[in-house]
């Protein structure tokens, strides 16, 4: 059987498939222009939706890493200044014992104490110390200078200290959805320590009972302020111990981070990259069959019987 | 009898006849490209016989009629398939229209914008008393709510596209349907079934016209008039030489001053018929999907994002404190008069918003708090008042985000139920143009013009007519010699 197959049926369909191979030519130039797979909306509706959840985990990672450089910025101004404090200590003992040796007269311990007095005032100043507009060591009363003037002791047994304007209350920041990283050391319990202002544990109380002593040739004063300055240097060189450790668990955190943004951004990188072999190979494929339908559509409607009449 | 004159006129019948056939195969390749047009044939048929002499002698020829060759049924086929693709096409485009809004590449996207407000959120927890902190929070508060507002309002407009094009198309309508009706008429009254072959075309070729604009379903009655009805509910667009009257009807309960379409049949007690929800298929059937499902959804998932997320942020902004120490129980964000999504017993995302009240709108009245825009020290960034270095509040507020990943969850779902639907009208429209194509095709296959035939007819018709002619001459130079041979 004959099928009837009239003019005008081999143009139109021609038509629609040329329209059709241009369509997908113009995603291939997109997809090769932009270096991405999907240019329309619809063109990989699971893939869009994977590479913003990939890209959500990317960023959220970013925003951790951010948060363990802050975090480490701080507790590394915090460790400076407890090394400073921690220098200062050390040579706070130095004169100590020079104080206390037996042959030291009382003139030798006034000069003594003009040094400690100066100590004294490094100790406080790096109490003080200021980070990106925020004191260290104030708690979270971070815009209040944490220790000035000197306050007289209001129980027995206690020594005049500096006084402390700042609060007892930690800092945390989040460096990753379930661990948190404490990035302050209040004043209080850094510098005075578990027995609180004025007690034995108290770095200023001990400074001012062991300049009080070289000042009033107290030599039992000036023991008894070394002992406590001795166990303070310890708590304050575990303290800086502890202050690292912090710090070290949080580059490994970073580094894992890291490692896994690689990771995630390779995967998303496949759903989202374009494959140039393959879309060049298409698009070249495409011109191919538009040159062919538009040589097969000239041909079709080169002659008619019309042209052999008359 | 037969006879010289009885020749002639034999002779002048298979002129007529080759004349007539002629025409028809000028008519023919006249309409070779005219939408709708079926191909005609002319019938001939032997004129009725002489008996003489105890014989039959022939009469010539006549044309007992002019048939347009058509398959009535793949015509309507074809017709009603035009409404499908036209919706699906309606549909595709005008999600294509807002698809860009929906992108998420990784680097530019709503998502982005929600992530860079918490980022945000946690570089004021690392440093909770730096002023500049907190304007790049306001800042970035204020991006995310306009990456917000922006695709709410792209929505909105492509809204006012869809409604412009529904009254454009049924002005249209009105015009077709009334042309069908009229053609109907004429077919109706036609003199002998198949007679008017044109009107049929004619009105074939407004139907076409009518299923692209507006899903329809057809038939033909007992006189072959067609009876038109939309495609879903049945509602009559055009019922013998009667033409309903397609009009729109504002109505204040419908959102971005929507209206309704109405159809009204001609006649004293007739009223108006609702189709709003009647018509599936195309230009007026995608506008109307687009205007009253496809794009309200998205808006609502927008709303429903942007409660979620202003609501959750506001509950734990509220129990925090500024930098003065003082200022306490304020939101972060405002929902102009929609108190409803910032209150505080709102602990994740609302439920799916169908429309007012709920949190219908939501976005359009979103904005951060103008004082705390004004003055970003009223961010509650600590849960202790005098404590300006406390962030306990701005690391709560963080960990909105991450809760449970609802808000990125929720964007990825929103730009993949845009995706897969693009996909699956695209593909869908598609899929119809296929079917109408293979229709048409089919269709030509029977009523389409064949050059090559037209050719071999007009050559053949043409040597029909010079034969008559020349028989008729024979007849004449007979009657010649009879007359004026005789008698010399």
């Amino acid at each position: 059987m004959t099928m009837r197959t009239p003019n005008p049926m081999d143009g139109a369909q021609s038509l629609l498939d040329m329209q059709r191979s241009k369509e997908r030519y113009g995603t291939y130039v997109n997809q090769l222009s932009s270096g991405n797979r999907n240019v329309n909306v619809g063109d990989d509706p699971t893939g869009t939706a994977l590479i913003s959840d990939f890209q959500t985990s990317i960023d959220r990672n970013n925003q951790y890493m951010t948060q363990i450089d802050n975090a480490s910025n701080l507790l590394q101004g915090t460790e400076s200044s407890l090394d400073a404090v921690n220098s200062t200590l050390t040579r706070v003992l130095e004169l100590g014992q020079q104080g206390m040796t037996e042959g030291s007269g009382a003139m030798a311990r006034k000069a003594i104490s003009k040094e400690v007095t100066a100590l004294t005032n490094d100790l406080v100043a790096a109490a003080n110390v200021k980070q990106q507009g925020k004191y260290l060591f104030s708690g979270t009363k971070t815009t209040t200078m944490p220790f000035a003037g000197v306050t007289q002791p209001k129980e027995e047994g206690r020594q005049a200290t500096i006084a402390y304007h700042g609060d007892s209350n930690e800092i945390k920041l989040d460096i990753n959805p379930s661990t948190s990283v404490t990035t302050n050391l209040p004043g209080d319990t850094t510098f005075y320590g578990p027995g609180g202002p004025g007690s034995a544990t108290d770095m200023f109380a001990a400074i001012m009972a062991l300049n009080d002593g070289l000042k009033t040739d107290d030599s039992a004063r000036i023991k008894q302020a070394y002992a406590n300055l001795q166990d303070i240097a310890v708590r304050i060189n575990d303290t800086i111990t502890e202050v690292g450790g912090r710090q070290g668990g949080m580059e490994n955190l970073k580094s894992g981070m890291s490692a896994y943004n690689a990771s995630l951004n390779a995967i998303q990188g496949s759903i989202q990259s374009v494959d140039y072999p393959t879309s060049i190979t298409n698009l070249n494929k495409e011109h191919t069959a538009q040159a062919a339908t538009l040589s097969v559509m000239a041909r079709a409607n080169g002659k008619s019987l019309f042209d052999y009449i008359g | 009898m037969p006879g010289l004159n009885a020749g002639m006129n034999i002779g002048l019948s298979g002129l007529h006849a080759s004349q007539s056939a002629l025409d028809v195969v000028g008519h023919n390749i006249a309409n070779i490209n005219t939408p709708g047009y079926s191909r005609q044939e002319v019938d001939l048929a032997t004129n009725p016989a002489t008996d003489f002499g105890g014989h039959q002698y022939g009469g010539g020829v006549d044309v007992s009629g002019i048939r347009g060759v058509r398959d009535k049924f793949l015509d309507l086929q074809i017709t009603q398939s035009l409404g499908s693709q036209a919706g699906a096409d309606a549909r595709y485009k005008g999600i294509e229209g807002v698809a860009s809004a929906f992108q998420e590449d990784g680097t530019s996207g709503l998502n982005t914008q929600i992530q860079q407000f918490f980022s945000s959120m946690q570089q004021l927890a690392a440093r909770p008393e730096d002023g500049a902190l907190r304007n790049n929070l306001v800042g970035t508060a204020q991006t995310m709510v306009n990456a917000f507002k922006s695709r709410y309002k792209m929505l909105t407009e492509q809204i006012g596209a869809c409604n412009n094009q529904i009254g454009t198309v049924t002005s249209e309508i009105n015009t077709l349907t009334k042309g069908i009706a009229a053609l109907n008429d004429r077919i109706g009254t036609e003199p002998t079934p198949g007679w008017d072959n044109d009107a049929r075309d004619q009105r074939k070729a407004l139907a076409d016209k009518l299923g692209k604009l507006v899903g329809i379903q057809v038939f033909e009655d007992d006189k072959s008039r067609m009876q038109i009805t939309t495609d879903l509910g049945g509602a009559v667009l055009v019922s013998g030489n009667l033409a309903a009257t397609m009009s729109t009807a504002a109505d204040p309960n419908m959102p971005h001053g929507n209206f309704r379409v109405n159809l009204t049949m001609p006649g004293p007690d007739t009223k108006p018929v609702d189709i709003t929800q009647g018509v599936r298929g195309g230009m007026l059937g995608g506008n109307l999907a687009l205007r009253d499902h496809l794009l309200p959804s998205y808006q609502a998932q927008l709303d429903q994002i942007a409660a979620g997320l202003t609501g959750q942020v506001n509950l734990v902004h509220r129990q925090g404190f500024g930098l003065d120490g003082k200022s306490t129980g304020l939101d972060f964000f405002q929902g102009g008069s929609l108190k409803a999504p910032l209150a505080n017993d709102l602990k994740g995302l609302p439920p799916g918003i169908s429309g007012p009240p709920d949190f219908y709108g939501m976005v359009n009245a979103l904005s951060v708090n103008a004082a705390v825009a004004g003055d970003p020290s009223l961010i509650a960034a600590g849960r202790r008042a005098g404590a300006p270095g406390d962030n306990q509040n701005a690391q709560a507020m963080a960990q909105v985000e991450t809760a449970n990943n609802q808000f990125a969850t929720k964007v990825a779902s929103l730009a993949n139920t845009v995706g897969t639907q693009a996909e699956g009208f695209k593909a869908d429209a598609a899929n119809q143009e296929n079917l109408t194509g293979a229709l048409v095709t089919q269709r030509n296959r029977t009523s389409a013009v064949d050059l090559d035939e037209e050719a071999a007819q007009l050559l053949a018709f043409q040597r029909g007519y010079q034969a008559s002619a020349r028989f008729i001459n024979v007849l004449n130079q007979l009657t010649d010699q009879l007359i004026n041979g005789l008698g010399r």
